[in-house]
């Protein structure tokens, strides 16, 4: 449309209006009262004629005679309707006789969008017509503005979706899979996984409650921090109190953001991780094909109070051929048609029945899942899994 | 959600009947701050009958305690139920409603 919306195209435009009748009279009496109402009419004489103008040109409503030889008017109606695209709504008048009751209701099943009765009131036709192309400009600027709207969400998604890693790193024979499924196209969570310069992963996971523009530009400012606070060295607790001060000065305070923050190394596979209200992470021993969350002291969530958020490390050792599942309350707060939660249970389940995937599908498989599970349903919140997994054979102690 | 009101104007109790989701988070926050007007104490959330909550859900509770603190009115929270608990303690949000 570039940049014009539909409105603005049409005001000041004569509207257009095709008249279609085969009866040469009834289509010169019709086309008189229309031009008295200051339209525009293109004539047509037969229903075959109307499909091929429509598709050259277009109009503003269509005013057709039920009975006509060849496609009659109701067959015209239902093909408009069959080419019609939510882009553009085209009112259709059907005229029709006194006697034709029971067409009347077929024409409006097959799309007509009102029908006049001849004999007509020339002053009847024009105020439906105006009150018929009135709405077709009101769905045609509602649907630009829409059509804006969506165009922007979509940009924003995509600027969000490149802050997510767009690769992992590649240490010492780890694997990672990570997957974010937004509840709308913006979302409010996010996950990171980069090598630090001195050779250790950060592994990150957070959810920004609320959705949308603002949940999405809170998420790139403790993107581009938690980067810059790891990469100048500082230890994860001044990352948390330096996110959290952040937080909060700038997040509403009806909101708040829940943030699990590790160092792994890669070396030793210790695990240093701090937690503020988000769910402690989940370790799956391959082996044994047992999976237990494990302990991380946790604090109050992010953006909320600047004494009472204390967070605390601790320590916890990956062994060889474990992996370890970040993840989102969304994935276990999903619920199904009866309004069963997907749970713990539910999502331990599924990751054990996917002990030979890769660990890169892991992620997407959980999504495709709950998909399942919702039924068609739309999910109720976003949806983001980060997993890492541990070579099988020990690290490398040189 | 439903929302039912009780007590004398030193301490409210709400009775919170439902989930407090997305969609019903706002009107919680909205009922709360207009109850600012009787100049209460103490407003205390009953949330024996409300099955689940999410994230709107807890930032709105978040946002009315710092804003009722600002108030001098304290906001608590009274029978939670086991699912919601777990949540709160998960969250710490707990701690902030001194639930411990």
């Amino acid at each position: 449309m570039g940049g014009k919306s539909a409105l603005e195209l049409l005001e000041g435009r004569q509207p257009r209006v095709l008249a279609c009748d085969d009866s040469e009279v009834n289509l010169a009496m019709v086309t008189r009262v229309l031009e008295r109402g200051a339209f525009h009419v293109t004539r047509a004489h037969s229903g075959e004629e109307v499909l091929e103008t429509v598709e050259r040109q277009p109009f503003d409503l269509v005013l057709i005679d039920i009975n006509l030889p060849g496609i009659n008017g109701i067959d015209v109606c239902r093909k408009l309707r069959e080419q019609q695209t939510s882009r553009v709504y085209l009112p259709i008048i059907m005229l029709t006789a006194n006697t034709e009751k029971h067409a009347r209701v077929t024409a409006l099943q097959a799309g007509a969008t009102d029908f006049i009765t001849k004999p007509f009131n020339p002053d009847e036709l024009l105020a439906r017509i105006h009150n018929h192309i009135a709405a077709k400009r009101l769905h045609d600027h509602l649907f630009t503005m829409n059509q804006i709207l969506e165009e922007e969400q979509a940009k924003v998604f995509k600027v969000q979706t490149g802050l997510l890693p767009a690769s992992f790193p590649t240490v010492d024979g780890l694997r990672f899979g990570g997957a974010y499924k937004p509840f709308s196209m913006a979302g409010g969570d996010f996950y990171d996984a980069f090598e630090r310069p001195d050779g250790t992963i950060i592994l990150a996971i957070s959810d920004i409650s609320g959705h949308g523009i603002p949940a999405a530009m809170h998420m790139s400012t403790l993107r581009a921090t938690l980067h810059s606070e790891a990469d100048a060295g500082a230890d994860l607790i001044t990352i948390m109190e330096r996110l959290n001060r952040i937080l909060c000065y700038c997040l509403d305070p009806y909101s708040f953001v829940t943030f699990y923050l590790a160092t792994f190394n890669p070396q030793t596979g210790e695990l240093i991780h701090t937690c503020a209200g988000h769910h402690p992470p989940l370790l799956h021993d391959l082996e044994s094909n047992v999976i237990k969350e494990i302990p991380v002291p946790i604090t109050i969530p992010m953006g909320v109070d600047l004494e009472e958020f204390e967070p605390k490390c601790s320590t916890h050792q990956i062994m060889p051929g474990q992996r370890l599942y970040l993840y989102t309350d969304g994935i276990i707060e999903q619920r199904d048609r009866a309004g069963n939660f997907f749970e713990m249970a539910g999502l331990t389940v599924t990751l054990k029945s996917h002990l030979q995937s890769h660990v890169e599908f892991i992620p997407s498989l959980i999504m495709a899942t709950l998909e399942k599970y919702l039924e068609g349903r739309d999910q109720s919140d976003d949806l983001t899994m980060l997993v890492m997994e541990t070579p099988k054979d020990a690290p490398d102690k040189e | 959600m439903e929302l039912v009101f009780e007590g004398n104007d030193e301490k409210l109790n709400v009775k919170v009947i439902g989930d407090i989701v997305a969609d019903s988070a706002g009107e919680l926050r909205e009922s709360i701050l207009q109850l600012l007007s009787r100049k209460p104490e103490e407003i205390c959330l009953d949330l024996a009958e409300m099955p689940f909550i999410d994230t709107s859900g807890l930032g709105v509770l978040i946002g009315l305690r710092t804003h009722l603190k600002k108030h001098s009115v304290k906001l608590t929270i009274i029978n939670p139920q086991d699912r919601v608990l777990h949540v709160f303690r998960l969250t710490q949000i707990s701690k902030l409603f001194g639930m411990e």
